[in-house]
């Protein structure tokens, strides 16, 4: 159970190798690796083709010559890969073309992250909003069955490598500051695609990256969502927020009631590793530089509390 | 310039020699003191008599022995008591004795606290609200006016301790969070008070207490502010919000503009001391035990940056 947390911020705000010293260096033993950066979703929304638009369209040599760089900066570090971030979203309304060019990416991330030792791959399904005005509920589930479902063949050739289905919200484009569930907020149908999809692999090649702070802007307890999907439970997203926006604070600022997770991953024997999304706050452009170490060694001391809680 | 923390939640939760043993752990300095808990202001309220209701009403002899002990435990742990907050609200809509009694406590906590070398007493002034129907704007300035003048006498016969009025959003009462403007959060009318009260006094006696967060729900900056009240300056209550709650939690997890608040005090050249209000942040319903002392120590940090900044 390792201390971890995202990268993206630090490593662009301060370059791959000091990005990983500071965090090192505030006590953080893996990393969330932030490969959600692996395309820039605009850019894929307004390409004619989709190509060229990701370093995961090439070669398993080239994507490995890409990263060699940040993973010796990882390696020097000692700092495990716990999780990576897959980029999202896989979905543009009316467009299926740009699913499909996700589900390409994400086949070509399974082996590369497997040859590394990574755990769990988080992927971001898709929920539908009110701009979505043809599409039904049934369609999405369709859609996101089909996304994970055509992962099935990489996941069984890997050693260690999982996908996790992430927990989300939606925006509410009509209330200010108003959400609506999304995909895998509702545990029991969450728990039911995990279920169908391993139950189709014939093995563990999926389950839930639980995200704190999603649950939170619906509203959603932990103690209607942890007991049902138990052990299913592969990851983290850590993160809090006052409940009107998906702010990704650290814990203990806002509304999320982190006594109750405690002692809900407790009572399911969580096993897997206790991982911060907070980049959005301990980041560059809302803290002063001299401050950032401070925050993160904040996090990472939370962090020890939580794992001897639910280690307990 | 010393680093100071309110005692209030912390010694409610956790008793004077936790309390102040973790803040002293932290690397504070010093303590804003939290007298306000002298009364209880829904007890005063209901009261038939006003008597019997606060230690203040008592002899000076029975009030040191009232709070040897907390005093002793401050001492021992080298907390130097900088400022000290009144018991409010000195007002009660239609009970001008209440106005009245508070005055008397008032007047008797002066020389208690300047005889323990206290700078700054805050007392807060009174703010029309909506439920106040018959309240005008002028005549809850006349009764704000009216407290601080009362107290002249005392505090000409004091060697170190002034007051610091504050400035204060109120709720409104029809809007869900929202916020009117409440005594002294227009900076030219606080500054014209403060002037005509040292003028009466003969000498500076009477300053401001800059409340951040109170300023921060009323989307006032800091730079419209600040300039306008300089070195009337004399104290702070540092803490941060989001805007739609006046919610008392630490620097840099909120909307405060930390970096505009740094530049202005600067720019006066403010030489009070760093002090925090973030009650809320620190109370045991928001954080365990075990994770206090790490933000406490944050605080700290958070406060020798600003320190820093300020003094250039």
């Amino acid at each position: 159970m390792k201390i971890c947390t995202t990268t993206g911020t630090y490593t662009a705000h301060y370059g791959i190798r000091e990005g990983y010293r500071v965090i090192r260096e505030a006590g953080f033993e893996g990393i969330d690796w932030s490969l959600d950066n692996a395309w820039d979703y605009h850019k894929v929304i307004a390409a004619e083709k989709l190509e060229n638009l990701s370093i995961f369209e090439k070669s398993q040599e080239e994507i490995a010559a890409h990263y060699a760089e940040e993973l010796a900066a990882i390696r020097e570090n000692g700092l495990r890969i716990c999780q990576a971030h897959a980029p999202f979203e896989g979905f543009c309304y009316g467009r299926p073309e740009v699913t499909e060019y996700a589900i390409s990416i994400y086949k070509n991330m399974i082996p590369f992250l497997d040859r590394l030792g990574v755990r769990n791959l988080i992927i971001h399904g898709m929920t539908k909003n009110e701009k979505m005005v043809d599409l039904s509920y049934e369609d999405t589930v369709r859609i996101n069955l089909h996304m994970y479902e055509s992962l099935i063949p990489e996941l069984q050739k890997a050693k260690t490598l999982r996908v996790c289905l992430e927990n989300l919200p939606t925006d509410n484009f009509i209330l200010a500051r108003g959400f609506w569930e999304g995909c895998c907020t509702d545990p029991h149908v969450a728990a039911e695609w995990v279920d169908y999809l391993n139950e189709k692999a014939g093995k563990e090649c999926f389950g839930i990256c639980m995200d704190t702070g999603h649950l939170n802007v619906i509203r959603k307890p932990f103690y209607t969502y942890v007991p049902v999907l138990g052990k299913r439970i592969f990851a983290l997203h850590l993160h809090d927020n006052m409940q009107n926006s998906d702010s990704h604070l650290i814990p203990y600022v806002g509304a999320v009631k982190w006594d109750d997770l405690i002692e809900q991953l407790r009572a399911v024997g969580y096993e897997g590793d206790i991982s911060f999304e907070i980049g959005a706050h301990v980041r560059p452009d809302r803290l002063p530089d001299a401050l950032i170490p401070i925050f993160l060694g904040v996090v990472r001391e939370i962090g020890e509390y939580f794992r001897d809680q639910i280690q307990k | 310039m010393k680093i100071a923390i309110q005692t209030e939640t912390l010694a409610k939760h956790y008793g004077y020699e936790d309390a102040y043993g973790m803040m002293r752990e932290a690397g504070f300095e010093a303590v804003d003191w939290n007298v306000d808990t002298s009364w209880d202001f829904d007890a005063l309220v209901k009261a038939e008599k006003l008597e019997g209701l606060c230690i203040f009403e008592k002899p000076i002899e029975e009030v040191r022995a009232h709070y040897a002990h907390e005093l002793s435990v401050l001492k021992k742990n080298g907390l130097e008591i900088v400022q000290a907050h009144a018991p409010m609200g000195c007002f009660c809509y239609k009970r001008p004795e209440i106005t009245e009694y508070a005055i008397q406590i008032y007047k008797k906590m002066i020389p208690f606290l300047d005889e323990l070398g206290v700078k700054y007493m805050i007392v807060h002034g009174v703010t029309k609200d909506e439920m106040m129907e018959d309240l005008t704007y002028d005549e809850a300035n006349r009764i704000s006016y009216h407290v601080y003048e009362s107290l002249i006498p005392e505090l000409q016969q004091a060697k170190t301790l002034k007051v610091c009025m504050e400035n204060l959003p109120t709720d409104t009462h029809i809007i869900e969070e929202g916020f009117w403007e409440g005594c002294c959060s227009d900076p030219h009318i606080a500054a014209r008070w403060i002037d005509e009260l040292n003028k009466k006094a003969g000498r500076e006696c009477f300053g401001l207490c800059l409340d951040t967060g109170h300023l921060n729900v009323l989307r006032r900056p800091f730079y419209s502010y600040i300039p306008a009240m300089g070195k009337r300056i004399l104290a702070l209550h540092l803490h941060d919000n989001m805007q739609n709650s006046d919610s008392h939690l630490m620097p840099y997890v909120g909307a405060v503009r930390w970096e505009d608040f740094l530049e202005e005090m600067r720019k006066i050249g403010y030489g009070g001391d760093i002090s925090f209000e973030t009650c809320a942040q620190t109370s045991k319903n928001r954080l365990p035990r075990r994770v206090t002392p790490v933000l406490l120590s944050a605080m700290h940090d958070i406060g020798e940056y600003f320190r820093k900044q300020i003094q250039g």
